[in-house]
């Protein structure tokens, strides 16, 4: 049998299970709904037409998950991009006749795209993780020899805490469980801690920026655009790991990249695999889920001061970070922004503070490390934080409650 | 005549293609077509999937339908709105049938199409908000509909907003409100006073007073204050307006090129503009000095008709709303010249669509 007919008879083994879930859109409008029954019930009614349709409900999806704020978009729309995504897909590998390296990649793409504005279905949550790992497994590995030279660039000398006028974090050797909960968790005090992720096979694996390529490099991500999240030019970009690592890891003629914030192990489990969570997030008060981000970026990416409602571990496996940290009670000191978008995040840049504009900060006292491989930084919840990447550099966070 | 553009997916245009991307029209030799064309129809709104005709007192669907598509269905009115003056417009949920006479709703659900809810319409105004005496019978004379916003105006000017129609204070603006639009979720209007108010939400730009926060109540677009307005149209996320010199002005979002407007010496990037914005357009880098006559927002495209009768189409045009090849123009950034209508006399969008009309009257009131 040719691969994409087997690829599409695995895929389509799902069709069953998506068709319950339409019960899940029930709100959905009749002429959508309607659509997306015909064509599930019956793929041979699949044709250049229906996939011109199917498309459309997927951009009128699109521009109905833009109304309103992201977080309170109604369930039954980002659930209707991941069935129409589903029934995308299977048209789309039904109308191809091979399994080229272009329908593969369009295959991800339209995947990632169900992932990135869909939301799993109660029917079959990992529906479309499903679909990428079987097409996944039916990749033959391309080995790309293009960039291979690069592993980490070593960084310039770090500035050190005494320039900032900081007050250095203070490092530990793999502390105890119960020592690191006594004397950092309860008492809300920063720490570096060492040899706690040696075992990570990130740490060796991700050096090389090609594994990123040759493992995921046909998947879509969302990057961040611009020096950082406060600028008037800000934006994000939808591009593929490939795209981003040949043109913003390697080179950056443009705006700086940043792949930030981001839950790339949800969507590319076989990086879970190089990294696991540390045992200190069991201490949680809440039986929620470690929430893991991937913050993936070229020299100079930069976190404007802010503070997260979270516990943050912050594990960094290639390139360096220098960090400034202050306590809550600075808060007064740092000028939050009056917008209510970002009254989380200062308008102080600790690295060069405009003591003029911001007279109040020289109370401040900021708390300073850089980071480097195989270190992890826990930064208690509230905490103000400015993370600016000093090489090439991957960190991993983990937030929990 | 009517001369359209763009999505077709559900047969609302008739035709068999499922993008139209050039302007075209009906045959009237056509069988099929012959609705459009008869002496009193009218276009009178176009949602996603379906048009509404109205001929005499009677309307059609055209489209999708009852989850059905291509489909050419006389709409089954309540019996208490024969012969009254019917305004309708929609939404992919429900149908909503105004009564002028009466100020009375019906909201027809299209799930189940003999759904149907009446609502009457207090068009009384609080007194302590209106100190203007207002004639007691006040009827609608426009309603304006996108996605889950409605908007109504009455003849004395007042507005309400919501399907349950609840009183918006407009007293504070300048002059009498003579038009409304509504986007997906920012509401515009117009006074006779030339000025423009906008309110709802300004996430991305929408309301044009420079900045993203969400707004109760109608609030002056500061920077068009001193020019006299005399038309507004809404999109998704974005506006025009039109000055009573001709000019155009912009402002929303942009993302892909719906202000129409053309960074000089940086033709790449699409920049959202969070104020009004003065629109040039181009004719091969050659400033077109004309006079727009007409405006019109899709979702994430905008029209304009010049005095010229030439029509000029920028943003989004993967449905073929803009009126250009799809493959060579997927978003258009700067107005295109895309068709020239002897004498266009209006213009109208639906969210992924474009229509000239061409004849006054085929424009609905």
């Amino acid at each position: 049998m040719a691969v994409n007919a087997e690829v599409f008879e695995k895929i389509e083994k799902y069709r069953p299970k998506v068709i319950i879930s339409l019960q899940e859109v029930e709100d959905l409008d009749v002429t959508c709904k309607s659509l997306l029954q015909r064509y599930l019930s019956n793929t041979e009614l699949i044709n250049s037409s229906a996939v011109v349709k199917i498309q459309a409900v997927l951009d009128y999806m699109y521009e109905q998950v833009n109304i309103g704020n992201w977080k309170e978009v109604k369930l039954f729309l980002r659930k209707t991009i991941t069935i129409t995504s589903y029934l995308k897909l299977l048209a789309h590998i039904k109308c191809s006749t091979e399994f080229s390296d272009s329908v593969i990649k369009e295959s991800f793409k339209i995947i990632d795209i169900g992932l990135l504005f869909g939301c799993p279905l109660e029917a079959e949550p990992k529906l479309l993780k499903i679909c990428a790992s079987e097409i996944n497994s039916k990749v033959v590995p391309a080995v790309n020899s293009q960039v291979s030279e690069i592993s980490a660039i070593p960084s310039e000398l770090p500035t050190n805490a005494i320039k900032f006028n900081a007050v250095p974090v203070q490092t530990i050797d793999c502390p105890s469980m119960e020592y690191f909960y006594k004397n950092f968790i309860l008492t809300e005090t920063p720490v570096v801690l060492e040899n706690c992720i040696d075992h990570w096979p990130a740490l060796s694996k991700w050096t090389d920026q090609n594994y990123f390529i040759n493992l995921a490099g046909f998947r879509t991500v969302s990057i961040e655009l611009g020096s950082k999240y406060t600028d008037q030019d800000w934006t994000q970009k939808l591009m593929t790991i490939g795209e981003f690592v040949k043109s913003h890891i390697y080179q950056s003629d443009g705006p700086t990249g940043y792949l930030a914030q981001y839950q790339l192990f949800d969507q590319i489990p076989e990086l879970r695999d190089d990294i696991s969570e540390p045992e200190y997030c069991c201490f949680s008060e809440h039986n929620e889920p470690v929430d893991i981000n991937a913050w993936y970026g070229p020299k100079g990416t930069v976190s404007p001061l802010h503070h997260d409602p979270k516990r943050n571990l912050l594990a960094q496996v290639v390139g360096e970070k220098q960090v400034f940290l202050f306590s809550p009670t600075d808060s007064e000191f740092l000028y939050a922004h009056e917008h209510e978008l970002l009254n989380n995040t200062a308008q102080v840049d600790p690295r060069r503070p405009d003591l003029e504009k911001y007279p109040k900060y020289q109370h401040a006292k900021p708390h300073y490390c850089v980071l480097r491989p195989g270190q992890m930084l826990f930064i208690p919840p509230k905490w103000w934080h400015f993370i600016e990447s000093l090489s090439i550099s991957f960190s991993v966070s983990f937030w929990w409650e | 005549m009517y001369y359209f553009t763009g999505s077709n997916l559900f047969g609302q245009w008739i035709t068999k293609e499922n993008i139209i991307d050039g302007f075209r029209t009906f045959s009237e030799t056509d069988e099929i077509d012959c609705l459009f064309c008869e002496k009193n129809a009218k276009l009178v709104y176009i949602s996603w999937s379906y048009n509404i005709i109205q001929c005499n007192n009677e309307f059609y669907a055209i489209g999708a339908w009852n989850g059905l598509e291509n489909q050419c269905e006389k709409i089954a009115l309540p019996d208490e709105c024969m012969n009254s003056d019917l305004s309708l417009v929609g939404n992919d949920y429900r149908l909503v049938v105004v009564n002028r006479n009466t100020n009375t709703l019906w909201l027809i659900n299209l799930e189940h199409v003999n759904d149907v809810k009446k609502i009457k319409f207090d068009t009384e105004v609080p007194i302590e908000k209106e100190p203007k005496k207002l004639k007691k019978v006040d009827s609608i004379l426009k309603v304006a509909a996108c996605n889950d916003s409605f908007l109504f105006l009455t003849t004395e000017g007042v507005v309400y907003s919501g399907l349950l129609p609840s009183y918006v204070d407009t007293s504070h603006c300048l002059g009498r409100v003579v038009d409304v639009h509504c986007g997906y979720e920012h509401c515009i209007l117009l006074t006779d006073a030339g000025e423009v108010y906008t309110w709802g939400n300004g996430r991305r730009l929408q309301l044009g007073h420079g900045d993203v926060n969400i707004l109760d109540s109608p609030t002056i677009v500061e920077a068009l204050s001193g020019i006299k307005v005399k038309k507004i149209a809404a999109g998704g996320w974005h506006c025009l307006a039109l000055s009573e010199f001709g000019d155009l002005y912009a402002w929303g979002w942009n993302d892909t090129g719906q202000l129409g407007i053309i960074e000089k010496g940086n033709k790449e990037t699409l920049k959202s503009c969070s104020v009004p914005t003065l629109v040039d357009l181009f004719d091969d880098d050659v400033e077109i000095m004309k006079n727009v006559e007409d405006i019109a927002c899709g979702s994430r495209h905008s029209a304009v008709l010049l005095e010229d009768d030439t029509v000029w189409t920028a943003g989004n045009n993967k449905y073929g709303q803009l009126g250009l090849s799809v493959d060579k123009h997927p978003v258009v950034q700067g107005f295109k010249k895309s068709f020239y209508c002897k004498s266009g006399m209006a213009l109208m969008c639906g969210l992924w669509s474009t229509v000239v009309i061409s004849d006054q009257n085929k424009i609905a009131k």
